[in-house]
């Protein structure tokens, strides 16, 4: 829920160089002020306890059976984030996304390296984290915004914009315990956005609740970051992040695996996440006399996989040494574990084909579903099957990560409210 | 506006924070603080009609038991004689037992606040020590109809037997109570973090205060051990620790109606900073990284 206020003049202020013993050892070059949050060489380890039970009894006779694990949660990590820009941050579930914007709010101190913080900063971890329960949501307002260090007549002045985006009615004077996690959702958002932090750090908010808030918010979200907040966002959602995010950090295993253009991160990252753990399986028909010698998927960045909705090209090439009179060419897609079929044939075009040749397909637009598919091409003389190959076709989400699960058959669809 | 100011950082230095800058860090956040103030007060009492009235009857319900127990049935009220006149037992008893209840409150809510809200604080930055004080201050509020009812306890008695109870050695009450805090949560704060990873700390604790409550003169006159109790030890933390002491310079102010020696208040006085300042210390020292659930 919350939110989460760190106010201005925070845990330490930097001034005394003595503070900067603590094993960093960036000589204070004072940083530029034009950069809102400076990541330095962060990282953060936790230890973990196997022999937790235990505890108090080998606290008292000093016998600590296992050391403590370390987890590096984070690993040398650096960014910098200009004033009044956004930074997305990307990531598996555990690639210590998390860690490292709760870091960056105070939550979690760094283990290594230092990060520095100039501005208000309201992280927003879990909507509605910082509500008191017992306090209404009105009070809570008050509360948040004490804590920001705004006055009064300042938040008597938005809160009527506060209960509007929050649009949870006559509950909002009533206490926060008796919300649905959606109103207090709601309300944990109008609070964040309209208390005008200098920072905003958001954790996967974008996602929660139904979809009109989630539309509400990343209005809002966009606004702020027209009017200068400097934003920093994790979330799942890369479309959204694609179109506003300044520069996008994907971290992997708590490592920086690739900071920069958002577009150029997210289509790594992408390709990353489908790519799975199996290594791309080239032909199976790999037999030495078999007469289709080649077949690939060919892009023109030259990338081995198709993407939904996007045009797809394939390569083949042949060489029969007897000739195939009257040859019919089809092409089959199988997603793993299915027996549909989808595809497409020369049937009516009675071609010989003698010798070698290439062959090129296109797909105007690839409207299967992203996953795992097997592509088949198969050669038959009339009815008589004389050669077939497969390959792996990976098909991966042109958008959003949204899997559908049917094929786009392009209806026309036409709705007449009455 | 922020932008002027020098930049946060954090680091890991930032995990154990310095006096002043904890303090500092805790005053920033007194909106916060005030509203959980609030919160408190509200649960314990707002929603539940009998709320107050609990809080008044279960000292009162308490103060009966023991002039039962103890004035009665093993009448150990000779020694409760105050040089006004006045000697009644359950009087001299309740004087000692607002003190001592504030420091058991007082010890405990710092101790168990901290424990009671990592989980919270895996998700909201705030000081460590936010919810201790807020808790120990929504505790001193809760404190001002029993410090009433005792009040007006005195002034019936006054009615009743026609001595004299009110005096103006009554206001050494408002500083006494302030060093109770102090001492109460300092030593709530030298336990909390322990107790946040071992919950057995907070068990032996209790334990431990139910021992220290009748080690310490309140539901009996320290005149009774005069050349009773022998071993040296056990005499001297009846007469000298602090409690004791507190409880002895209450029993000046609103019983015998005396002010407490010089001595009383300059002992008070350095213990209970000691303890606060060092317990607040060793809070801070340690209370981030137990934040972070290790």
């Amino acid at each position: 829920m919350s939110i989460e206020p760190q106010t201005t003049p925070g845990v330490e202020e930097t001034p005394d160089p003595s503070s900067n013993s603590g094993g960093t050892d960036h000589g204070l070059p004072e940083a530029d002020p034009e950069i809102a949050i400076s990541v330095q060489n962060v990282s953060k380890m936790f230890e973990i306890r196997s022999d937790s039970g235990a505890g108090l009894r080998a606290a008292l006779t000093g016998f600590h059976r296992a050391k403590p694990k370390e987890f590096w949660a984070v690993k040398d990590v650096s960014v910098e984030v200009p004033r009044g820009s956004m930074l997305g941050i990307i990531g598996r579930n555990g690639s210590g996304k998390s860690t490292l914007l709760r870091q960056m709010c105070g939550i979690y101190a760094p283990t290594k390296g230092r990060i520095e913080v100039r501005g208000r900063i309201t992280a927003l971890l879990e909507l509605g984290a910082g509500f008191v329960p017992q306090l209404t949501g009105r009070e809570n307002v008050y509360m948040n915004s004490a804590v920001l260090g705004i006055p009064r007549e300042r938040t008597d002045a938005i809160m009527d914009d506060v209960a509007a985006l929050a649009d949870i009615g006559d509950f909002f004077d009533n206490p926060v315990d008796t919300y649905s996690s959606g109103m207090r959702a709601r309300l944990g958002f109008a609070v964040s956005v309209h208390l005008e932090p200098d920072i905003l750090l958001a954790d996967e908010i974008i996602s929660v609740g139904d979809v009109s808030f989630s539309k509400n918010g990343v209005a809002h979200m966009t606004r702020m970051r027209e009017e200068g907040v400097t934003i920093v966002l994790v979330a799942h959602g890369l479309a959204i992040m694609e179109r506003l995010c300044d520069q996008v950090l994907w971290l992997h295993e708590g490592e920086a695996q690739l900071l920069g253009e958002p577009r150029e991160v997210i289509r790594e990252y992408r390709d990353f996440m489908t790519m799975g753990d199996e290594a791309l399986p080239t032909d199976d028909g790999s037999l030495d006399d078999n007469p289709i010698t080649h077949l690939e998927i060919s892009s023109d960045d030259g990338i081995e996989f198709g993407y939904t909705g996007a045009p797809l090209a394939i390569h083949a090439a042949y060489d029969f040494a007897t000739p195939v009179e009257n040859a019919i060419l089809t092409l089959r897609f199988r997603a793993q574990d299915t027996e549909v079929f989808l595809g497409s044939s020369t049937q009516d075009l009675n071609q010989r084909l003698e010798g070698r040749g290439t062959i090129d397909i296109r797909l105007p637009i690839l409207s299967i579903p992203p996953g795992q598919y097997a592509a088949e091409l198969e050669i038959s003389d009339g009815d008589t099957p004389v050669a077939s190959r497969r390959t792996r076709v990976p098909i991966r989400p042109l958008e959003e990560i949204t899997l559908r699960d049917f094929v786009d058959i392009g209806a026309d669809w036409r709705i007449h409210p009455t | 506006m922020a932008i002027e100011n020098p930049p946060i950082v954090f680091s890991s230095a930032s995990q154990s924070r310095s006096l002043a800058e904890s303090m500092r860090e805790v005053w920033n956040y007194r909106g916060y603080i005030s509203y959980l103030v609030k919160k408190d007060l509200r649960t314990n009492y707002l929603r539940t009609y009998l709320g107050w009235i609990w809080s008044l009857a279960e000292p009162l319900l308490t103060l009966a038991i023991y002039s039962f127990v103890f004035g009665y049935i093993l009448d150990v009220s000779r020694g409760a004689a105050s040089p006004t006149g006045l000697t009644n037992f359950p009087a001299f008893l309740f004087a000692a037992l607002v003190f001592w209840g504030f420091f058991r409150q007082s010890a405990n809510s710092t101790m168990n606040a901290f424990a009671g809200s990592l989980a919270l604080r895996k998700k909201l930055f705030f000081p460590p020590a936010a919810p201790s004080i807020a808790k120990v201050l929504s505790k001193s509020i809760e404190m001002i109809p029993e410090i009433l009812m005792l009040m007006a306890f005195y002034l019936l008695l006054w009615g009743i037997t026609g001595i004299r109870t009110l005096s103006i050695t009554w206001i050494a009450m408002a500083p006494l109570l302030l060093l109770v805090m102090l001492f109460g949560s300092g030593v709530g704060f030298w336990l909390a973090v322990p107790n946040s990873r071992y919950g057995d700390i907070g068990m032996l604790f209790n334990v431990f205060l139910r021992l220290y409550f009748y080690v310490t003169p309140i539901i009996w006159p320290l005149s009774i051990i005069d050349g009773r109790l022998k071993n040296p030890i056990i005499n001297g933390i009846a007469r000298w620790s602090p409690m004791t002491q507190v409880v002895e310079a209450s029993r000046d102010a609103i019983y015998r109606l005396q002010w407490p020696s010089l001595a009383t208040w300059t002992y008070l006085i350095v213990i209970s900073t000691v303890t606060f300042v060092t317990g607040w210390m060793r809070f801070h020292r340690s209370a981030g990284k137990a934040a972070e659930g290790q």
